[in-house]
């Protein structure tokens, strides 16, 4: 990535709550937690739709297209773009592994058991998978680029990476990047087959624009994404090789970063001995999997710390037959809300 | 000035040929891949046609055969391209309905399927992957893989990439047209006025895409050059199209391709055959394109080939660099009495000779996604601009 990109705005939802505190203080809670039985599948509980979304649309929106709406419109509003006056300039990117697959098993079911001509062709759009990013586009006017990726664990952050993409190749000015996964049958056949025992689901999005765009609108950017780099994830050197091309990428060295915020630590290994962060956090032996949102849930724990006294985050985040996916986000005082 | 971005290998396969000759043998002789279902319980369906592909590919029983539709038109393409230096290159996956086939079958047969991304299932079969992607943006998916390929070569983020679609036939999306059809079609009938709705396809294509400097240091053979490409969304309906929100891509292609509307020959139309969407693309070529438009020639070969999801854009693609090579244009069969609304030239019936310097290729997906690339022969190292 040879320009850089501004974060501008956050949305989020989690079984913690819906501000960057409640991720960061269950982070805490788990950490000092010794002894506590894990858990499977941590759940959003109550979640108010018709007081948070209107009632508009309600029906068409499987669980992970209201969470993603919900975290997509609290994103927008925290970048305080009026997206009436820019549609056309912005975009939406959403990672998701399994977010729709629940709807489209039950339209099968329909299928099996009553035969095609009892769907209901409103439902049409849950056919492909690209279904979450167009409500989302519907839902907040956004006209120039809606992608959907589908990359495994590194959905998330993968969305985010090609969100940069289209704003320095100048497809479209703003984009709402995030990522969603919510509790399905097949996200937990999955955790079971790739023997994780605990979970979460969620949705987050970062607002991403040009850091002179964000200027011009008068916005301090919480940080700059300074450099991604991604590889296949095929073994643990794949890590160190990353990591070194997005520093080489950013053009700062190993000892300047002091904030690392990882995926977990047993995928991990990196080879510098001048890379010494003051803080390493590993989310996925903490909160447990998030598939898609985990990365985008990394890049908002990075952006809490980078409020205090941090200046360099690195953000890494692999899974086996994906991309192994390295993130420099830089920080200063200018840029600290 | 960023890279020139050229096409030196193609992979293809559809209904009516797998690989890049028997698909342009079976287009030059106006083949129709329509034919009953093969693999749908047909008693779920009021229809019962399709564009499927009759043969199975390597490795379908275990990754998909979304999947390995994808790897083996992969490694034709990269065949057809002779890469034989082994380079560390992008893989860009186009697809709309990813394998859902494979879970629509485990559901059938009491089975669980662990859902796997195509890319990773290509990825750990095909050397050298260096950055892989699987984007979804419905029956746009394959020209965005174009784009998003075009994009990191001209950055000079790599100088290598294959991008493309793949999609096969999935019961829940062919009983969603089952569902919308009021009349069951036998087959794709694009533009006409008895057109009766679409037919979806199994298909997959590929394109090696590299930098001009890398293609012409290892003396690759060339079909020609990605200029640019276009993208927008309507932002307003699920499954309707806006012609807005399509004139705004083919704009933005042009404009962004640096070239003048007048300087596109030919369009491969998005031309699925339902009433809204030939329509709506008729009405937007019009816009986009003004008094041109009556210049120009169109085509949709969805009426051979059906219509293949997320690869029906690079399909296209595909079609329009043989169509530069060979110096003809593919014509919109079953046109016989055209829709008064849809008054282009659509080259009906017979193919043209056309010598094409520039073409765009249409596509347009549920969720109002549409991504209009523009391809051009290969002028040499002085390109007009």
């Amino acid at each position: 990535m040879k320009n850089e990109v501004a974060i501008t705005g956050v949305g989020l939802i989690s079984p913690w709550g819906e501000r960057i505190e409640d991720i960061v203080s269950a982070l805490n809670k788990t950490e000092k937690s010794d002894g506590d039985k894990p858990v499977v599948m941590k759940t959003i509980g109550q979640f108010d739709s018709v007081q948070k979304l209107g009632r508009k649309g309600l029906r068409q929106m499987n669980r992970s297209a209201m969470f993603s709406v919900y975290a997509a419109l609290q994103c927008l509003s925290d970048s305080n773009l009026d997206a009436s006056l820019a549609s056309d300039e912005l975009g939406v990117v959403l990672g998701t592994q399994f977010g729709h697959l629940d709807r489209m098993e039950q339209m099968m079911k329909v299928i099996r058991d009553e035969g095609a001509r009892s769907l209901n062709p409103t439902d049409a759009g849950y056919g492909g998978l690209n279904v979450l990013a167009s409500i989302i586009g519907v839902r907040t006017n956004a006209k120039a680029v809606n992608a959907t990726i589908n990359n495994g664990c590194a959905s998330g952050l993968d969305a985010a990476l090609y969100a940069c993409g289209m704003i320095t190749g100048g497809h479209a000015k703003y984009v709402l990047a995030g990522g969603v996964e919510t509790t399905s049958k097949y996200y937990l056949e999955w955790l079971r087959a790739n023997q994780n025992d605990r979970a979460y689901e969620g949705a987050g999005f970062i607002q991403l624009e040009k850091p002179d765009t964000a200027e011009r609108r008068g916005i301090k950017p919480y940080a700059v994404i300074r450099a991604f780099a991604s590889l296949p994830y095929v073994g643990a050197d794949c890590v160190t090789k990353s990591m070194n091309k997005a520093l080489m990428s950013a053009s700062i060295s190993a000892e300047e970063i002091d904030l690392f915020i990882g995926g977990d630590k047993c995928s991990y290994k990196y080879e510098n001995s001048k890379f010494q962060p003051k803080r390493k956090i590993f989310i996925k032996d903490i909160l447990g999997e998030g598939m898609a949102v985990s990365g985008i849930y990394q890049l908002l724990i990075a952006l809490r710390f980078l409020k205090d006294d941090y200046r360099n985050a690195l953000i890494h985040l692999c899974g086996q037959g994906e991309n192994s996916l390295s993130v420099i986000l830089t920080n200063s005082a200018a840029m600290t809300r | 000035m960023s890279e020139r971005v050229v096409c030196t290998g193609l992979g293809v396969a559809t209904s009516i040929g797998i690989g890049k000759e028997n698909f342009w043998d079976g287009m030059t002789r106006t083949k129709c891949g329509a034919k009953p279902l093969i693999r749908l319980e047909q008693n779920r369906f009021a229809q019962n046609r399709s564009y499927e592909i009759d043969e199975a590919f390597p490795q379908e029983e275990t990754i998909g055969r979304t999947s390995a539709m994808a790897l083996h038109t992969i490694k034709s393409a990269l065949t057809d391209a002779f890469v034989t230096d082994r380079p560390e290159m992008a893989l860009i996956i186009g697809t709309g309905l990813c394998d859902f086939k494979k879970i629509e079958d485990g559901m059938d047969s009491g089975r669980f399927v662990n859902y796997k991304d195509i890319c990773s299932n290509i990825s750990e079969r095909v050397e050298n992957v260096g950055y892989g992607l699987t984007i979804s943006t419905g029956c746009a998916s394959g020209n965005y893989a174009v784009g998003y390929g075009y994009d990191l070569i001209s950055a000079e983020e790599t100088d290598i990439a294959v991008a493309g679609g793949c999609d096969c036939v999935t019961s829940v999306m062919y009983g969603i047209f089952d569902c919308v059809n009021r009349e069951k079609p036998i087959f794709c009938q694009p533009f006409d006025v008895n057109r009766k709705g679409t037919i979806l396809g199994d298909g997959a294509a590929f394109l090696v895409l590299e930098s001009l400097t890398r293609a012409k240091r290892r003396n690759a053979p060339i079909y020609g050059e990605i200029i640019g490409y276009g993208l927008s969304c309507d932002a307003k309906h699920p499954t309707s199209p806006d012609p807005d929100g399509i004139a705004r891509a083919m704009r933005s292609a042009i404009q962004r391709s640096r070239i003048l509307p007048e300087d596109i020959d030919y369009i491969v139309m998005h031309g699925t055959g339902t009433a809204l969407n030939d329509v709506a693309e008729t009405r937007a070529v019009k816009e986009a394109f003004g008094s041109h438009s009556r210049n120009m020639a169109t085509s949709s070969i969805k009426a051979m080939i059906g219509h293949t999801g997320g690869a029906a854009g690079t399909v296209s693609c595909v079609s329009a660099f043989l169509s530069i090579k060979h110096g003809k244009i593919p014509p919109t069969i079953f046109l016989e009495s055209p829709d008064s609304l849809c008054d282009l030239d659509y080259t009906p019936n017979v193919w043209r000779n056309l010598r094409i310097k520039r073409a765009m290729i249409n596509a347009f997906g549920f969720g109002g996604n549409n991504c209009c690339v523009v391809v051009g022969s290969y002028e040499g190292d002085n390109r007009e601009e």
